[in-house]
């Protein structure tokens, strides 16, 4: 349990064919949909960068000791936005592992004392402050304006909410009162979930985070878990399922959006017209598709998909590590989104994590950019 | 020594640091690596190939770019690999002799889709996903592979590719209506029409040099844009499928339903590649299952010319069934008949029908054959599979619904043990032997399968084309040692 190593994951590394159609997004339709689909295969184009067929390459130089760590190695390695955009495509054995072999391979450079000094100070960060942000743990309690201390969830806020994009828990505090939901918070005692960790290889603090996280939550002594950050929501309910803690299989986590869905009646129509980018780890990971999109349809919001949705969207361009390490790389991407959803004539992107929020903004869209919550908000 | 060929000269030497700081001075250091494993991700692919080093991976965008780049090569003697997807299951881009490879994939547009006159021009790194996307918006098609949909179109056309409109129209090389292409030495040439009056409807009445670089490997020259014929989406399609207790039965009725020329594809595969996955290793047939599956597809512009397509297979099929043929209508599974018909196709294109749990190798002997001679080389083929405990997972398809077609054994096989990968490269080379011998032909060979042709080849046939690539290639740098005559 726990972590897959390289080694764990080689049989499933050698069930990839190096057929290369994780290169580009496609589906038969009709129509058909072509587009890409990798962030940094798109950016570096060398076959090195693309897709997950060349982290299957990358394990298996590794596992079979052909190739030795070099700098272009760690760059292919780690400009990889961890998005799931190729493991959507491949069809064969390796899919599940996909993700997996990404983030062992990251580990393994980490234990070869090849990991980025950015990523350290990510860890660092956590290991002292409890957040990758290095701000320290009150600042987590800023954005709330007044007490919570209701029974019946607990709303795990994540770090980059907290701290960087406040507007999120205060609109969804706001829309858990309007609800009548009673809700609590950690606050300053709330630790990284370990997202970040996790993707950049940290696993040994990462793993610190988790478990204090979980009994974190279990001391509140409520079963279920809403987070409003698709990477909060995949690592906890996810991630941290592959291991054994103590009382995890007692708590229930849902998405915001998950949980919502019913609890929402008609509103008044908002009259928008907006596009609607699917999360990473809220889509792909998670499979969690259709609740932003019937939530959007309950606030009376016209959606306009872009090319690439649900499962072939193309990824922000911030995850995986790749906004802290290599910032103009994750804002080129992020530019490449804003222009697809502004091809469409929309008013507005929505989105449902803060960090895919932060980057699509960081491109300086011509069109504002919402976290789902906001527009819930704005219609109750 | 082949035949009495000898193989051509020594591993290359040339100054790479000279060579990288030239393709430097062309491209921007952006788009050259000598990296390692950027180098190791172009040194395989799934085939049972033995992977090699290329030295350098260069990655031009422009026509201009790579005549700088050729004329680099030839002064420096460098041998320059073309590649776009490393998918054509022959060790093709894996270089013999080290050298560049070229990775074409920035070169990407479709320079021209002429819906009037149907015909498109493409650049190497446009993939079938990518054209299919383009010509479906103007109701427009081009006959897809059952391969990878990020793999080069051009680089399936100019290598005598397959494609879904094969029993309507042939191999897709006889889709080409012109060609631009850099000769080795650097020197741009435009063929067929496009050469004549800059228009890319057609190869006539000219002279075909466009032959020059077509099923020559990547040895021969770099096409740069390539102009192929496209047609209409029918509106109106149906899958007629069949089976059949034997292959002389099934292809008795191919030959029979093929001459009418009516059906976009029409292909047969034995009961081992109907599975999903491919058994591997091989398991036996339940006996109460038929051997053969065939399925045809019809289309029409009218409700009429389906149905009249209809009526002429269900004559072939009631005359095969009195002369006492075991064929019957037989409902395929959904999956595999999707496979077959929606494409291109991400399953069958990634693989999983072929090796899902095999272990990440796949190769084939995959040969035209004569059609009457398909009964004979599969019943021996068998026989070498199973005794080698490969599953004879065989297609055959009738190309323009005449006389020969593909003949075929898709092989899984596990790339983490090399006694497998030996037993695989085996079975395929003794099946190829077989197919030879009934006068079938490699497509697309690695070099195991071309030292078996140029045992057989006539001797006029070798010395011209030596000659040929001697006039084209004079220092011998591009994909040396691939057609094996160099
Ligand atoms: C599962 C599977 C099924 C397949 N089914 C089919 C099928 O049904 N029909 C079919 O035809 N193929 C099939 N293929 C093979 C292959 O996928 C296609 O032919 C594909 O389109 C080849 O494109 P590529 O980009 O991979 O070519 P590559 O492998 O990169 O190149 C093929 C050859 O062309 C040369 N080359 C590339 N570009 C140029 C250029 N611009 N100028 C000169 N030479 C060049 C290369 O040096 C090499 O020798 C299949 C492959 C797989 C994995
Ligand atoms: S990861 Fe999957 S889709 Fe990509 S090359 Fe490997 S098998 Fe093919
Ligand atoms: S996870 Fe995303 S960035 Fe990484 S290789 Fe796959 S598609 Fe590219």
């Amino acid at each position: 349990m726990g972590f897959k190593t390289l080694e764990e994951l080689k049989d499933a590394v050698y069930m990839c064919t190096y057929c290369g159609t994780c290169k580009v997004a496609y589906s038969y339709g009709p129509p058909p949909l072509f587009a890409p689909i990798c962030p940094q295969g798109n950016t570096f184009k060398f076959d090195a960068f693309l897709g997950s067929r060349s982290k299957s390459a990358m394990a298996k130089a590794i596992l079979n000791k052909e190739v030795d760590w070099s700098d272009t190695m760690i760059k292919a390695l780690f400009t990889c936005n961890v998005c799931g955009g190729c493991e959507y495509q491949c069809q064969t054995d390796f899919k599940p592992e996909i993700l997996n072999t990404i983030e062992a391979l990251r580990y393994e450079a980490v234990k070869n004392g090849k990991s980025l000094k950015e990523h350290e100070r990510i860890s660092q960060n956590v290991l002292q402050f409890k957040n990758p942000y290095g701000e320290s743990p009150e600042k987590k309690e800023e954005w709330m304006v007044k007490k919570a201390d209701g029974r019946e969830v607990l709303y795990f806020v994540g770090c980059t909410a907290a701290l960087r994009e406040p507007h999120i828990p205060k609109a969804t505090a706001d829309v858990f009162d309007k609800l009548g939901i009673e809700f609590t918070v950690l606050g300053k005692d709330e630790v990284c979930c370990g997202s970040p960790l996790i993707r950049i290889g940290q696993w040994d603090v990462a793993e610190q985070v988790m478990g204090e996280n979980i009994d974190k939550i279990k001391e509140t002594g409520i079963k279920d878990v809403v987070a409003t950050c698709a990477g909060c929501y995949k690592t906890l309910s996810k991630d941290y399922a592959s291991f054994e803690f103590p009382g995890y299989d007692k708590l229930n986590f849902y998405h915001i959006t998950q949980f919502l869905k019913d609890r929402l009646g008609p509103s008044a129509s908002l009259g928008m017209k907006v596009t609607y980018h699917d999360p990473c780890h809220l889509g792909r990971h998670a499979e969690i598709y259709e609740e932003p999109r019937e939530i959007l349809n309950k606030l009376g919001i016209e959606l306009i998909e872009m090319p690439r949705n649900r499962g072939n969207s193309f990824c922000c361009g911030a995850g995986g590590g790749v906004k802290g390490a290599f910032p103009d790389l994750a804002i080129q991407t992020s530019k490449d989104r804003v222009k697809e959803a502004e091809s469409l004539g929309v008013e507005a992107i929505v989105t449902s994590c803060p960090f895919c929020v932060r980057n699509l903004q960081d491109a300086q869209p011509s069109i504002p950019v919402y976290d789902i919550m906001e527009l819930v908000q704005r219609s109750l | 020594m082949i035949n009495g060929y000898p193989l051509s000269g020594d591993v290359m030497s040339w100054d790479k640091k000279r060579v990288y700081r030239r393709l430097v001075d062309i491209l921007g250091d952006e788009w050259v690596s000598d990296d390692e494993f950027v180098r190791y991700t172009y040194s395989y692919d799934m085939s049972f190939v033995d992977p090699k080093m290329p030295d350098i991976i260069a990655l031009p965008e422009t026509v201009e770019e790579i005549q700088a780049i050729m004329k680099m090569a030839n002064e420096e003697k460098v041998p320059v690999i073309p590649f776009t997807g490393g998918t054509n299951i022959g060790g093709l881009c894996i270089p013999e002799k080290g050298g560049i490879i070229l990775d074409l994939k920035r070169m990407n547009k479709i320079v021209e889709i002429n819906e009037e006159m149907r015909y498109a021009v493409i650049e190497p790194g446009v993939s079938h996903a990518q054209l299919a996307d383009a010509l479906y918006e103007k109701g427009l098609r081009f006959g897809w592979p059952v391969g990878p949909p990020s793999a080069s179109v051009l680089a399936c056309a100019i290598n005598h590719g397959i494609g879904h409109l094969t029993g309507r129209y042939g191999l897709n090389s006889q889709m080409i209506t012109s060609m631009e292409v850099i000769l080795p030495t650097g020197e741009l040439v435009r063929l067929g029409s496009a050469g004549i009056t800059g228009s890319w409807h057609s190869l006539y009445p000219v002279p075909r040099l466009d032959g020059l670089f077509i099923g020559t490997l990547g040895t021969t020259g770099i096409v740069t844009k390539l102009g192929i014929v496209v047609s209409g989406i029918p509106d109106y399609s149906d899958v007629l499928t069949v089976s059949a207790e034997n292959v002389e039965d099934m292809t008795n009725y191919m030959i029979r339903w093929g001459r009418y020329e009516a059906a976009d594809d029409l292909t047969a595969v034995s009961w081992w590649l109907a599975q999903i996955p491919i058994p591997y290793p091989y398991k036996p047939k339940p006996d109460d299952e038929p051997e053969w599956y065939s399925y045809s597809v019809i289309t029409g512009f009218t409700e009429k010319e389906l149905e009249a397509k209809r009526e002429m297979w269900e004559m072939s099929l009631k005359k095969e069934q009195e002369s006492g043929s075991s064929v019957k209508e037989y409902e395929y599974p959904e999956e595999a008949k999707k496979a077959r018909t929606q494409l291109p196709s991400q399953i069958v294109g990634s693989t999983k029908n072929y090796a899902k749990s095999a272990g990440g190798g796949i190769s084939w002997p995959g040969t035209f054959t004569p059609a009457p001679k398909w009964p004979e080389a599969y019943n021996r083929w068998k026989e070498i599979y199973i005794r080698r405990n490969l599953s004879p997972s065989v297609r055959i398809t009738l190309y323009r619904g005449t006389h020969y077609g593909m003949l075929r054994a898709m092989t899984p096989f596990d790339k983490r043990d090399p006694e497998k990968i030996k037993n695989a490269r085996d079975a395929i080379v003794e099946a190829l032997r077989v197919a030879l011998d009934v006068g079938g032909i490699p497509y697309k060979p690695p070099l195991e399968f071309q030292e078996e042709i140029y045992k057989r080849a006539d001797t006029g046939y070798v010395e011209l084309l030596k000659k040929v690539k001697d006039m084209l290639d004079p220092n011998n740098i591009m994909n040396p040692g691939k057609l094996l005559v160099r």
